[in-house]
């Protein structure tokens, strides 16, 4: 007994130390299972209007930019809405997509796990695991709301996967993030008898019902073909600028839940 | 004594918020990630109490954390380098011993000697940040190169900070 308590005096330091460290992998273990713990995020209201604030004081440095953009998704939108028009497409509503747009606070985007946080919450009806998109296309996906603020989850973080297709021939495959430029990701799973080229459009498909189809992600910048596996390796260039990010929208998917019931029914069903 | 905690509670408020607000937002290249946030332990008194010195970095990390939602991951860190500050303290004593109450700064002890205490425990920081970021030794070189070129470019931002906080 005295040995032990020998021991713990002396190395008293290191204990402490090791505690410490084992509460921090604590937090980082349980983040990851979609936390229960969610006031340790930047969707926490004070470090979010924090944010806020000092967005109102550099948003001025940037407004001409910001205008350029605006006006520039109005045009298109325009056009789009144009074309709907003409053709006589019943209105879109139908689809079931809603959206909220909301403003970029702070942009985590240098690092690895790179996080947004933007000025919308659960008062705005939005929830977990939307699809959030910019006016040049894919951004990510909700990852927690607190009432006002939202934290996203990008493209470019290690942690998520998106589904996605090319536009020409609707072959689908799964979009993924290496760490290494905020531009660029990684295409898996594209068969490598499909015809490739270079500055091919990638767009999502649809199939996670967290994004409607049909959303621009970025072009095809270089493939290789693996030999082995017979997929390609695919790098994209991403549409959205991560470094020069604004405003975006939030997708509200009002059919989400009945679409999970079907899946879980035939889930349950195959169990 | 009450001057003194004051500036020390400044200098982490200031701290969180340059590397959140400033340095977290400046993307130039994936080669490196600007951090300084933990120049409030680098410059802790000497003869603080090193278990105070931990919990506060833990605190200092948590609230990093916070503000990038990567709960833990700095926490981990700052821990790590509040951990080995006593040690690196003793490594790289001068020869006449510190003085309890003069700042750990360029102008008391001189550049050489700030750029090595900083140095290693930036490098150790940043070594451990990065591969607990990734969490494998997947990217195991290109990770290496970002915590060698984000090292030497923090060491720089944070000995160019310790200037506005160390008096005359």
């Amino acid at each position: 007994m005295r040995n032990l308590l020998n021991f713990i005096v002396k190395y008293l330091y290191t204990i402490v130390f090791l505690l410490f460290e084992i509460l921090c992998f604590i937090l980082i273990f349980t983040a990851n299972n979609y936390h229960k713990v969610s006031f340790l995020n930047s969707s926490n209201t004070l470090t979010a209007s924090i944010t806020e604030q000092w967005n109102g004081v550099t948003e001025y440095l940037r407004l001409k930019h910001i205008n350029d953009s605006i006006v520039a998704d109005n045009e298109r939108l325009r056009n789009q809405l144009e074309r709907y028009r003409k053709d006589n497409i019943p209105a879109i509503e139908e689809s079931g997509f809603e959206y909220v747009s909301a403003r970029v606070i702070s942009a985590n985007v240098n690092s690895i796990k790179n996080f947004l946080t933007i000025n919308r919450g659960k008062n705005h009806k939005l929830d977990k695991e939307m699809g959030v998109i910019s006016s040049n296309g894919i951004v990510g996906i909700v990852y927690d709301c607190s009432d006002k603020y939202s934290s996203i989850m990008p493209i470019i973080n290690p942690d998520i996967k998106i589904s996605v297709k090319l536009k020409k021939n609707d072959y689908f495959g799964s979009l993924s993030w290496d760490g290494e430029n905020n531009n660029i990701a990684k295409l898996d799973e594209i068969p490598s008898y499909v015809k490739l080229d270079l500055g091919d459009e990638i767009i999502t498909s649809g199939h996670s019902s967290i994004f409607p189809e049909g959303i621009p992600v970025g072009t095809v910048s270089s493939f290789t073909e693996d030999k082995t596996s017979g997929f390609y390796k695919i790098t994209v260039n991403l549409h959205t600028d991560y470094n020069n990010i604004r405003y975006v929208y939030v997708i509200i998917n009002n059919n989400y839940s009945e679409q999970m019931n079907i899946k879980n029914i035939i889930t349950e069903k195959n169990d | 004594m009450i001057k003194q905690n004051i500036r020390y509670i400044i200098l982490f408020l200031v701290s969180v918020l340059v590397q959140t607000l400033i340095f977290d937002r400046i993307y130039i290249t994936s080669y490196f990630s600007v951090y300084v946030y933990f120049l409030f332990i680098l410059l802790l008194p000497v003869n603080a109490n090193k278990y105070t010195v931990m919990a506060l970095a833990f605190l200092l990390g948590l609230s990093v954390d916070i503000f990038n939602s990567t709960q833990g991951l700095h926490a981990a860190a700052t821990v790590l380098l509040a951990y080995l500050r006593p040690f690196a303290l003793r490594f790289f004593s001068p020869r006449d011993d510190y003085e309890p109450n003069k700042d750990l700064s360029v102008r008391n002890y001189g550049l050489i000697w700030f750029l090595k205490y900083a140095g290693v425990l930036i490098f150790t920081h940043h070594l451990f940040l990065f591969y607990l970021e990734l969490f494998s030794f997947s990217f195991f070189f290109f990770t290496l190169l970002r915590v060698v070129l984000s090292s030497i470019i923090s060491l720089f931002f944070v000995s160019l900070g310790h200037f506005l906080f160390v008096r005359e």
